[in-house]
């Protein structure tokens, strides 16, 4: 019997226990032992306080609610896991971890543009135009790309969002200046007045974007 | 003011009938008709009449009627092979990532991970698609000038260059899918109560690039990384940047162990958001579980 | 009526001839309050939208109505330049006639985007139809009684041939694709077009004179609904309104009064929506719930938050409201009978 718990358990580093050793479907003993036995994991205790320690955390967060509340009942879990540490001064790590809710505010940089090709919007020629594009709230133009498959092929659409002002001048500019830039024929563009954009049909996303840029929005 | 026409629209309801239940109306042509099958489950179900297509007996895409068909000419080539377990890293740019810095999204004056990239809410991956972190593609790596201590999960030399010649430093660091969960979220995660999961190491087909110090592997020996900084400078024609009087010098060198995934928390540890508090338990059993790598 | 009669003949949303009676039955409200607005006009007007320069002449025009007036100006976050901050007056409620204590600030954003009527119609139909169930039902020609058997022959009569008494050509028979079951109508409006349709609404209810912000509900300082009655009366407030505060409980005073007059009603900022701002003629706000339902539809529009679909995590486990063995289709009997 000694020599075939040698061949067949080992103790546990944790604690102490025997334990079936890695499974090894040569030996035929061993492969019935180990459905006798339910099969050990490995850190089977272990993963019981994990748990534990969450039932621990989830009574800390009532007893805050209900200060009045005696804790006589969660006693036996305290007992379980006593060694336990509150600690405040790491927590600032968390929050430094957690997002911001909202967009942060924007440190306006000293040079135009930024390395990465950044301009702020230009009031002084804003002023000059009829009509104003807003920007995002990530501080970028609304100017978007879409795509529509069918059975009859792929068209590109490029969509200028959240214009204010007069939007029938924009797009009689922007219709100009696409013709100018790309030497096409005509080109294709519809304006929704009440949800005020305007879509342009074409792969032109740079060029408007570059359009709006010229104008200060 | 060019804002004007929400000014005329606002002033005109101003003199008409109160905005009420009775009066809004959707715009015209925008009411989306719904289509009804009217045949039913039971007869030809759009198909048509009779014949091969309402049968269904099409030849297979491909089969030209008996004829050896092109596609067999040309040798397979597998795209898709493995796809399904392949690991994704799904793209991040440096000039995207130079935007961020631009327009204050990310804070340089601290280490930046795949936290700081993914709380921007401007990138996502999905760890139920296999995704494994950010890819850092070398686009815009002439215009990259920040200085930063960055860590991402895949990237190739050119970015090492680009980020090192500003005086950065950068690692490439494997994360499991159950710290990726709460790297990507990390306010459900702490919500959740549960202990901060420790690093698993990385799996066998990549434990190569992860300890290669070329790619700044976090299993690399840090010798060979000072080493392989200076080669990479000589490689591109850079000067490297001194670190020694760097007045940020400490959050530069600032790395995590390689169970840890949060800077200054270790694993094991339990977040209380509403006590404001961490506890870390000190039992024996389950802080060698937290401590111990496999 | 200041406007003149033939105008709303063309100026009314949609053309109709009985809603054009109600608005001339409803005169008496559509007149109101234009002294105030002219007011806040000729203020709007005159001194080139500047919160620091109101302050003095706000306390000029107020020091006829109150000894002490108040004036809140307001730092608003997000700011916008291409337009300027709204005005509104600061009114106070313990007295029948409206007491001005200061002059508002209002966020554009909210309180002066375009209006958007579809998208005001679009947030009706979504809180209308999500909690609406369909129990229309029709028998379908398997569960009607009889049809089994075939009428006639197939063959020999002269006749159609038919299978079955219950099919859907016959009279008394089953409906081909009649309405089946209780139906759901069920569904979410997207996060942005909710918001935008709160800032759509309390933007009409601006333009349109119908905003009233009051300090608190506190200063009210009788429970009678008559003095309420009175009040609404005097103010041009109309027959129906609605009091949001910041909380859900509110003073005695006014939920008494509030409770003995039809047509008003209480609301928490929280179920702050669109139906109910569109259902009453006056919105009157306490200065806390205003400032409350500003930012959070401010940080609304500059959330980093990823826009998720929504996902319903609810299982028809969570509906049950009967335990399991009340729902048994038999009981087991512990006892024998005894018959």
């Amino acid at each position: 019997m000694a020599t075939l718990s040698a061949t067949l358990l080992r103790t546990c580093s944790q604690c102490r226990s025997l334990l079936p050793k890695p499974f090894n479907s040569a030996t035929p003993v061993f492969h019935a032992f180990y459905k006798s036995k339910k099969c050990f994991l490995r850190n089977n205790h272990t993963l019981s306080k994990i748990s534990l320690c969450r039932l621990l955390c989830a009574k800390q967060q009532l007893i805050s609610r209900h200060q009045s509340t005696s804790s006589s009942e969660g006693q036996d879990v305290d007992d379980l896991l006593k060694d336990f540490e509150i600690s405040h001064e790491e927590f600032r790590f968390v929050e430094q971890v957690l997002p911001s809710p909202t967009v942060p505010d924007l440190i306006e940089p000293s040079e135009f543009p930024t390395p990465s090709g950044w301009f702020p919007p230009n009031e002084s020629l804003q002023a000059q135009q009829k009509y104003f594009v807003r920007r995002t709230k990530n501080h970028m133009l609304p100017v978007y790309c879409q795509m529509k498959n069918t059975w009859y092929g792929t068209t590109h659409y490029v969509s200028i969002k959240k214009i204010e002002g007069d939007i029938w001048a924009l797009e009689a500019d922007l219709r100009e200046h696409v013709l100018k830039t790309t030497g096409q024929k005509k080109v294709n563009t519809q304006v929704h007045e009440v949800g005020r954009f305007i879509r342009v049909r074409g792969q032109h996303r740079d060029l408007i974007a570059k359009f709006l840029l010229e104008r200060g929005m | 003011m060019a804002s004007k026409v929400t000014e005329q629209a606002l002033n005109l309801i101003k003199a008409m009938p109160r905005v009420a239940l009775n009066n809004i109306k959707p715009l015209p042509y925008t009411a989306f008709k719904k289509k009804v099958n009217r045949q039913g489950n039971r007869k030809k179900k759009g198909r048509g009449d009779k014949g091969q297509g309402a049968r269904g007996t099409w030849d297979p895409l491909g089969y030209e009627g008996g004829q050896h068909p092109l596609i067999d000419t040309s040798p397979r080539e597998r795209y898709y092979a493995q796809y399904a377990v392949r690991r994704q890293y799904p793209p991040v740019s440096l000039l995207e990532l130079q935007r961020l810095i631009d327009l204050n999204r990310v804070d340089v004056s601290r280490p930046i991970d795949i936290t700081s990239i993914c709380n921007t809410g401007l990138y996502s991956f999905h760890i139920s698609k296999n995704h494994f972190g950010v890819n850092l593609t070398d686009e815009g790596c002439d215009q990259f000038a920040a200085k930063i201590n960055l860590e991402v999960q895949w990237t190739s030399e050119l970015v090492i260059a680009a980020i090192e010649k500003n005086g950065g430093t950068i690692t490439t660091r494997y994360y499991d899918p159950p710290c990726l969960a709460a790297l990507y979220d990390p306010l459900t995660f702490f919500k959740k109560g549960q202990p901060i999961p420790k690093c698993k190491v990385p799996p066998q087909d990549t434990l190569a690039y992860y300890s290669d110090p070329n790619f700044r592997g976090y299993l690399a020996d840090p010798e060979k990384v000072l080493e392989a900084r200076e080669k990479l400078a000589q490689k591109y024609g850079y000067k490297l940047p001194d670190l020694k009087d760097d007045p940020v010098k400490e959050m530069l060198l600032m790395r995590k162990d390689p169970l840890q995934i949060f800077y200054g928390l270790e694993p094991g540890w339990v977040v209380n958001l509403t006590e404001k508090c961490i506890l870390k338990p000190k039992d024996e059993d389950y802080l060698r579980y937290y401590h111990t790598a496999y | 009526m200041n406007c003149h009669p033939k105008l709303y003949t063309i100026l009314c949303w949609p053309v109709g001839l009985k809603h054009i009676v109600n608005n001339f039955k409803r005169s008496k409200t559509v007149c109101k309050g234009w002294q105030t607005w002219a007011c806040s006009q000729r203020l709007q007007s005159s001194i080139s939208h500047d919160a620091s320069k109101i302050k003095q002449e706000s306390t000029d025009s107020t020091q006829e109505t109150s000894s002490k007036p108040v004036v809140t100006s307001r730092s608003l976050k997000f700011p916008t330049k291409h337009t300027y901050p709204r005005l509104a007056w600061l009114e106070s409620m313990d007295s029948v006639e409206s007491k001005k204590l200061g002059i508002l600030d209002l966020h554009p954003d909210v309180f002066a985007v375009y209006p958007r009527i579809d998208i005001l119609h679009q947030n009706v139909h979504w809180q209308q139809m999500y909690r609406y169930i369909d129990y229309n039902f029709e028998k379908s020609r398997a569960e009607l009684r009889g049809g089994g058997r075939k009428p006639w022959p197939q063959k020999g009569l002269g006749k159609a041939r038919h299978g079955s008494i219950r099919s859907p050509l016959w009279i008394r028979g089953a409906k081909a694709h009649g309405p089946r079951g209780p139906t759901s109508y069920f569904y979410v409006l997207p996060r942005a077009v909710r918001g935008l349709g709160l800032r759509v609404a309390l933007s009409c209810k601006y333009a349109q004179n119908d905003l009233v912000v009051v300090d608190s509900f506190d200063s009210l300082p009788s429970s009678d609904p008559e003095f309420m009655a009175e009040m609404a009366d005097v103010r041009f407030w109309g027959y129906s309104v609605l009091f949001v505060d910041d909380t859900d409980v509110m003073p005695e005073n006014i939920a008494v009064s509030s409770s003995g007059n039809d047509g008003f009603s209480l609301m928490p900022a929280y179920g702050l929506n669109v139906y109910s701002i569109l259902k009453h003629e006056t919105l009157v706000m306490t200065m806390a719930a205003l400032e409350k339902v500003e930012k959070k539809l401010l940080e609304e529009m500059h959330s980093t938050d990823r826009q998720r679909k929504f996902v319903n995590t609810l299982r028809p486990e969570d509906f049950y409201t009967k335990s399991k063995e009340d729902n048994r289709m038999y009981r087991k009997w512990t006892q024998p009978l005894n018959f």
